[in-house]
């Protein structure tokens, strides 16, 4: 295992990597991170809302 | 921008991508159960709301039949009766119609199809990006 950043980029570009490639990896894991936090945000809205008319229309 | 830094923490990134559908479908599920209870809810307000209406007619309907001497008396409150009952039903039921709207625009402002597509479209890409990381790597450490 190579826990020290400089020596892992070293194995990744000996193994034909480059960080360019480890670049563009951090971008899709950035995005699926937000996509996931906004789909746990709007289900926890839309589960707000039907708790909400469930009791309205509970009062009816 | 986070950066990568070590072999075991793509591994974990692999492992937390496996995880995303997971994750998703229990988004979806707490979803699906509040939607589910809604509708009992609402299946039973509506039938409450038809079962007081129907009772209510025929109770004072009853009273209204032992009390009235003459039929003509009788014909006439009754007709007040189902009247007063009919616009208490469609009352109640006009306030349902506004809970629902209020629900389905709630709906249709959030996008989870969408996002939950997205998310499984990012989550293949990047698992397909990791695995040839991690294949990538692997073999240079064997070799």
């Amino acid at each position: 295992m190579h826990s020290n950043m400089n020596e892992f980029m070293a194995l990744v570009r000996a193994a034909g990597l480059d960080e360019e490639l480890l670049a563009a990896m951090s971008e899709p894991v950035r995005r699926l991170e937000q996509l996931l936090n906004e789909l746990q945000s709007q289900a926890e809205e839309l589960v707000a809302h039907y708790e909400q008319a469930c009791v309205a229309i509970e009062s009816i | 921008m986070r950066q990568i830094n070590d072999i075991t923490m793509l591994e974990r990134l692999h492992d937390q991508v496996r995880q995303v559908p997971i994750l998703v479908q229990r988004y979806l599920a707490a979803v699906a159960i509040a939607e589910e209870r809604f509708r009992l809810v609402e299946s039973r307000v509506l039938q409450d709301i038809d079962t007081t209406y129907t009772e209510h007619v025929r109770s004072v309907a009853h009273l209204t039949m032992c009390e009235c001497r003459s039929a003509c008396d009788c014909r006439e409150r009754y007709t007040t009766v189902v009247q007063e009952a009919q616009h208490e039903r469609y009352t109640r039921q006009s306030q349902v119609a506004m809970i629902q709207q209020r629900l389905a625009q709630a709906r249709s402002a959030v996008a989870l199809e969408s996002l939950q597509r997205q998310c499984h479209q990012n989550a293949e890409q990047l698992e397909r990006g990791l695995d040839r990381l991690l294949r990538a790597v692997r073999s240079y450490q064997d070799s």
